[in-house]
């Protein structure tokens, strides 16, 4: 029968790796250690010198010889310092050192550099006053990187750095990789320098070369270029990224854009904080976006947030929807400065935009009242849009002791909402304590006032056209016009105790908070 | 959750290893003195890790007894300029390492897994079951996955050293560790009987 192995516990496994493995392994000691103590025989002795007595005729017959041998010496070692010259300078890779200096360094098959060049104007600062040449690479690179510290191109604020090794002989270039790939780990711990390590391996590339002297930039970085171009990312015009546009960004830019996208690049390593410090983290845009639109950040579930690279740098593209709105912004991923903004009815009517939306909530105290709104809303809408009957749509979402009721017409062109929540007398203190700016019109219960959803409407439309002209005429960019948003939340409170008072409705608007003193007879106001 | 799993396997492992860690420096440490019984336990303790990644990257058993001889020959040479930093199999493989590349350079041939046989049917040494383990090593996994093996249950790395080493990330061994394992569980838990 086949010999097999029956494996029963992973400890149990690990035990018999363990076992197979140390007796498979050669018991040289003895041999060893002799070696190793002739070796240092051997070394002691060669410092010591060593004096011959022989008679006159061996000397003249040994001078001879010596003669002879000597000639011989030099022939040969002439041959031999030839040849060892070619061998010693020929170059079998090529070591890329990308921050924002550059740095291109030769090595020969011992791994002692041959030459080294700075690519751009910071490589060649770096390398202008140290000597590498002759070295072995990973002291080379030690000296190199002490260079670009005490230059201080890395520092704490530095963001990244590329190494790159070149190869013919891939297994060979892998393992080169990997000693300097811990060297320059070690050296930057060493340095309590916490930066991202990237590095890749590859052999020529003609057209990877090619790109990278025209654009004046290392063949490591064209190298992570071309991929970001193979991977066919878009920019924030969703245009996709040519590889000129990629140029100017720097290592860990161009990486976070992969990242960003999810484009996963097999044989690039990368090690170290993923998105630089320097740059905004995607938690604070969200809580930036949220604050700049007067929106609760925890009431914003689904927001969708973007790195694209647009005019040689990093921006966030951000999207969220929030009371029917959807709302854009572009921000600077450096600086989290928003560059740009726009706010849209993402209803039916996207193409007046919200012009024409108002919407008005409702606190009540009970649900009842709920579908007197209705009614009422669906009266003003009829005279609003000149329509003989609309459909009113309506949505319920309950949620912890209240109910939102939506009501919004079908016209497309004149689109009214109206939310009703109905907040019971144990939300209240619970909501009082938990309050941001939305829920505070939320919560003030007990101020009744007769509504006027006529009224109401129509003031909120008077605001919005008032604003809209103000905006027109100073020029206000996008980014004011959420604050002078054409969505107005007007907010009545109302009281259970208010259905019995027929008082005068006192309608005021102030801070989009319209309190309501008594409350009953609705649709008479209406008619009124 | 199989990760807490791994992680605390791990950490009985690591408590081990740190203690080896301690007893290792203090051999080194004889070595530079030149005392040749810190230089044999140093020897013991450490050459399966040696050998067997030699042996892992290498697949050649002349090649891996080649440089279990220079690594050693390079501890005893500068075992005086060794500086502790609690982590002295860094140390070794480091010289491990370098020995290899310069092996490679010659870019010798991938082992012949015959070969291997051939040596563990001549080995007395050898159980039925250690030659099973030895040829699963070579036959069923992949040069990564082997690695992973080794520098962890060989070694005693901890994944995020075996990362670090392999330059990998940390999820990614993890991974491939546990897919290793799961995959051997699921070929080798039939019932089979042993030969001989």
């Amino acid at each position: 029968m086949k010999d097999s192995y029956i494996y029963r516990t992973e400890e149990q496994f690990h035990n018999d790796i363990r076992k197979a493995i140390n007796k498979s392994v050669p018991n040289m000691f003895e041999q060893i250690y002799s070696d190793c103590v002739k070796k240092e025989q051997e070394e002691k002795h060669s410092n010591r010198g060593v004096l011959f007595d022989i008679g006159l005729r061996k000397k003249r017959y040994l001078y001879k010889l010596v003669c002879s041998l000597a000639v011989m010496a030099v022939i040969v070692g002439s041959a031999t310092i030839y040849h060892n010259h070619n061998v010693r300078t020929q170059v079998v890779s090529q070591v890329m050192l990308d921050v924002n200096p550059s740095v291109n360094i030769s090595v020969n098959k011992d791994d002692v550099v041959v030459s080294a060049q700075g690519v751009n104007e910071d490589g060649k600062e770096v390398l202008s006053d140290i000597k590498v040449i002759n070295l072995d690479i990973d002291k080379a690179l030690d000296i190199i990187m002490e260079s670009m510290i005490d230059k201080g191109f890395i520092s704490q604020k530095t963001e990244a750095i590329l190494l790159t090794v070149k190869n013919a002989n891939e297994k060979y270039g892998i393992m080169l990789e990997e000693k300097l790939y811990t060297g320059v780990d070690d050296f930057l711990q060493e340095s309590n320098i916490n930066i991202e390590l990237m590095a890749q391996v590859y052999e020529e590339d003609k057209e990877t070369s090619r790109f990278a002297k025209k654009n004046n930039i290392s063949e490591g970085k064209a190298r992570l270029i071309k991929k970001i171009e193979d991977a066919k990312l878009t920019d924030a015009q969703g245009k996709i990224l040519a590889s000129d546009k990629l140029v100017n960004l720097n290592v860990s830019e161009l990486h976070m854009l992969l990242e960003s996208k999810n484009i996963l690049i097999d044989d690039i390593i990368c090690k170290g904080e993923n998105v630089s410090k320097q740059y905004v983290k995607e938690d604070k845009v969200h809580k930036l976006v949220c604050n700049h639109a007067n929106v609760g950040d925890d009431k914003v579930k689904d927001i969708d947030i973007q790195i694209e690279c647009s005019e040689d740098k990093l921006v966030y593209n951000v999207e969220f929807m929030h009371n029917e709105m959807t709302y854009k912004y572009v921000v600077d991923a450096k600086t989290g400065d928003i560059l740009n903004n726009s706010l849209k009815n993402s209803g039916s009517n996207k193409s007046s935009g919200s012009k024409n939306h108002i919407s008005t909530v409702v606190v009540a105290d009970n649900i009842s009242q709920m579908d007197i709104e209705k009614e009422e809303f669906k009266n003003v809408s009829i005279e609003k849009t000149n329509k003989s009957d609309v459909n009113i749509n309506n949505t319920v979402v309950s949620a912890n002791n209240y109910q939102e009721k939506k009501y919004s017409n079908e016209n497309k062109n004149n689109k009214y909402s109206v939310k009703v929540n109905n907040v019971t007398k144990d939300s209240k203190e619970e909501k009082k304590q938990n309050t941001s700016k939305d829920d505070e019109f939320k919560v003030k219960v007990g101020m009744a006032e007769i509504i006027n959803i006529k009224e109401v409407f129509d003031t909120a439309e008077k605001e919005n056209n008032k604003l809209e002209l103000e905006s027109n005429k100073n020029n206000i960019s996008q980014k004011d016009s959420i604050n002078n948003d054409t969505k107005k939340e007007n907010i009545i409170n109302s009281n259970s105790n208010a259905l019995n008072n027929k008082n005068e409705a006192n309608n005021t608007i102030k801070n989009n908070v319209i309190k309501k003193e008594a409350f009953r007879d609705i649709n008479q106001t209406v008619n009124n | 959750m199989e990760y807490g799993r791994q992680y605390s396997e791990t950490l009985t492992l690591e408590q081990d290893f740190i203690d080896d860690n301690q007893l290792i420096d203090e051999y080194i440490e004889g070595v530079a003195n030149r005392d040749k019984k810190s230089f044999e336990e140093l020897y013991e303790m450490t050459k399966g890790s040696v050998y067997g990644y030699a042996l892992s990257m290498l697949k050649n058993i002349e090649e891996a007894q080649d440089i279990l001889h220079d690594v050693y020959l390079k501890i005893y040479e500068n075992a005086h300029k060794y500086r502790s930093n609690g982590k002295p199999l860094a140390w070794i493989f480091t010289i491990t390492r370098n020995e290899i590349l310069m092996k490679l350079r010659k870019q010798k041939t991938i082992v012949d897994i015959d070969e291997l046989r051939d040596v563990l049917e001549t080995n007395k040494r050898y159980t039925v079951e250690d030659k099973v383990i030895l040829e699963m090593l070579f036959k069923e996994m992949s040069d990564i996955e082997r690695n992973i093996l080794l520098l962890h249950v060989v070694t005693g790395y901890k994944f995020h050293e075996i990362a670090r080493f392999l330059r990998m990330p940390t999820p990614t061994v993890i991974t491939k560790y546990n897919r290793l394992i799961k995959k051997i569980r699921k070929v080798h838990s039939k019932e089979h009987m042993y030969e001989g």
